[in-house]
């Protein structure tokens, strides 16, 4: 029989500040990555992109933590 | 001007009325049977203020979600900027097959994402030898293996096809979903019976960027 508290759905509101991590490490980790000479080097995005992955790799973590006694919702 | 480029999608995909980042025009240059979406960037330095980074992915996310809650998309990866629409126009030449073929067979999917973590996370502890270190370890991942396969017993076909890896915190894993089966999807993984140490958190639906290239599990 499962626990009240084994499974939490995110409802994707970005409000929420562990969906937002969630939004956020699919926006910046998930999709085409292209390569290739003629894509213009922003040194200053690269250093943004890899301040907000080390702050993404704990988003794990937030979610282990998160409490879930009124964390379960579904999206509507 | 430079291109801040959202995703691809099918040709017959209209343009979103949701802002580009910034409060861009979201344009689409069109080619080989396919829309790649774009906004100019007018000034880089703006992308690269720390204080809006987390907006301005947002608002890139807002995009693509207009987009795909009515068609299959291939994201691009924020920020990806590109000089110019010719670069663009090359690039979709080059993947215009097996890109009309990846959205043409996803058109009815999303991607649902489970991540199975440790409710205790996994300490080492200082008396363990080396070897029940290691035996350690493997029950955990053990564990989070059981887990995973009660999930996909449970939702039996609605999880059209299925991958995992293990993540520092436990096991990441995606399942492929008709997009009318979003609701049964979700209303099933409530029932999955979890080993004692482990909870689930379940997100979506995402685009199919987990199912991209075609090795099914």
């Amino acid at each position: 029989m499962p626990r009240s508290d084994d499974v939490l759905l995110l409802g994707g509101d970005a409000s929420d500040e562990v969906s937002l991590l969630d939004i956020l490490d699919h926006v910046l980790n998930a999709g085409v990555v292209v390569h290739g000479s003629v894509v213009i080097s922003l040194a200053g995005v690269d250093l943004v992109y890899l301040g907000l992955n080390v702050v993404l790799t704990s988003v794990e973590t937030a979610l282990r933590h998160l409490g879930s006694a009124n964390a379960h919702r579904l999206r509507s | 001007m430079p291109l801040l480029l959202y995703c691809v999608t099918e040709d017959r995909v209209a343009r979103p009325k949701t802002a580009g980042v910034r409060g861009g025009k979201v344009d689409c240059i069109v080619g080989q049977g396919l829309n790649c979406f774009f906004s100019t960037v007018e000034e880089l330095d703006e992308l690269q203020a720390s204080e809006t980074v987390r907006e301005d992915a947002l608002q890139f996310h807002a995009v693509i979600t207009e987009l795909f809650s009515h068609a299959a998309v291939i994201p691009f990866r924020y920020p990806t900027v590109v000089e110019s629409a010719v670069w663009v126009a090359e690039f979709l030449e080059e993947h215009a097959s097996s890109y009309r073929t990846t959205l043409a067979s996803h058109r009815d999917d999303v991607q649902m994402d489970v991540r199975l973590l440790l409710r205790e996370p996994h300490r080492a502890n200082p008396s363990f030898s080396g070897k029940e270190f290691l035996e350690h370890r493997r029950d955990l991942e053990k564990l989070l293996e059981n887990a995973a396969s009660s999930c996909r017993q449970t939702l039996g076909t609605v999880a059209v096809r299925w991958r995992q890896r293990p993540t520092r915190e436990g096991l990441r894993c995606f399942a492929l979903v008709r997009r009318a089966e979003i609701r049964v999807f979700q209303q099933q993984i409530q029932t999955v019976a979890l080993p004692e140490n482990v909870k689930a958190v379940v997100s979506g639906p995402w685009p199919t960027t987990e199912f991209l290239h075609s090795d099914p599990q």
